[in-house]
């Protein structure tokens, strides 16, 4: 059986926006999209295990990276882009950018840049985006 | 990594209240001093450390060990290792296409060499974590 694992260090994160597009990657340590699903719950009468009726669709991207110093790419330059309430797509290329490689497409909305300034460490941006419609899992 | 290497020389040997120690200006060896190298001197190795493969940054994460020896007394030794102390705790080494963005002393070490020769040599350092982005 052939090994197809591969790791993340190929992905490629672009946010669009109205007013630009930017590549989030490039100093990135972790970028999880987490699909959701809300439940209706139809548990009645003498069942003894609870059921369901799948309801709407939604999920949360968080984004987790390294910050670049002054107004640089990394830096106040990428992450003012993506201030809270900011609507716009994200498109998370896992494999990169190359033609047939996977490419997922959510509508999203920002909910802002959670900073954290560790004395003894480096300084890491998390970005948490909302999914705001139906993502479209295609290829590039 | 040879430009690190560089960087801890220039910079040691640059500090007059260092050097002044010394038996001279260039007495600050990388890994080991020469065979009968005089007394005093300094010399600095890499203990641990590497690539830390986080992001796609290069970045590096290294232990120096950073150490004076001195056949006068563990003082004399201890003052050498105050001044690289001061050198290096909390500063940043300029280093081409690197940005060193941490380093600091993280632990104290000291020890004595007995010579054939009935002679003593006292031994004072410490171990210094750098870490380092690449800007170029």
């Amino acid at each position: 059986m052939n090994d197809n694992t591969y790791a993340g260090s190929s992905l490629v994160t672009t946010w669009i926006q109205a007013a630009a597009t930017t590549i989030l990657t490039g100093d990135h340590k972790s970028c999880t999209w987490t699909p959701d699903i809300n439940l209706i719950e139809k548990t009645a009468g003498a069942a003894t295990h609870k059921s369901f009726i799948p309801n709407v669709k939604s999920g949360v991207v968080t984004f987790n990276a390294n910050m670049q110093g002054g107004t640089n790419s990394g830096g106040t330059a990428t992450y003012s882009t993506i201030s809270r309430g900011n609507i716009g797509t994200l498109i998370i290329q896992p494999e990169g950018t190359a033609s047939g490689k996977p490419k997922i497409t959510i509508p999203a909305i920002s909910q802002g840049a959670a900073y954290s300034w560790p004395y003894n460490d480096v300084v890491e941006v998390t970005a948490n985006f909302q999914q705001n419609g139906a993502e479209s899992e295609g290829t590039s | 990594m040879n430009e690190i290497s560089l960087s801890i020389y220039s910079t040691l040997s640059a500090a007059t209240a260092l050097t002044s120690l010394l038996a001279g200006t260039a007495s600050i060896y990388h890994i080991q001093a020469p065979d009968n190298a005089t007394l005093p001197y300094v010399v600095f190795s890499t203990q641990a450390g590497g690539d830390e493969n986080q992001t796609p940054i290069r970045r590096k994460n290294i232990v120096l060990f950073v150490r004076g020896y001195s056949a006068v007394s563990a003082a004399a030794a201890g003052s050498i290792d105050a001044q690289i102390d001061t050198l290096l705790h909390g500063k940043s080494l300029t280093i081409t296409g690197w940005n060193n963005f941490w380093l600091a002393r993280e632990q104290d070490l000291e020890n004595i060499d007995n010579q054939s020769s009935t002679e003593k040599v006292w031994m004072a350092g410490g171990l210094y974590r750098a870490r380092f982005g690449k800007t170029s």
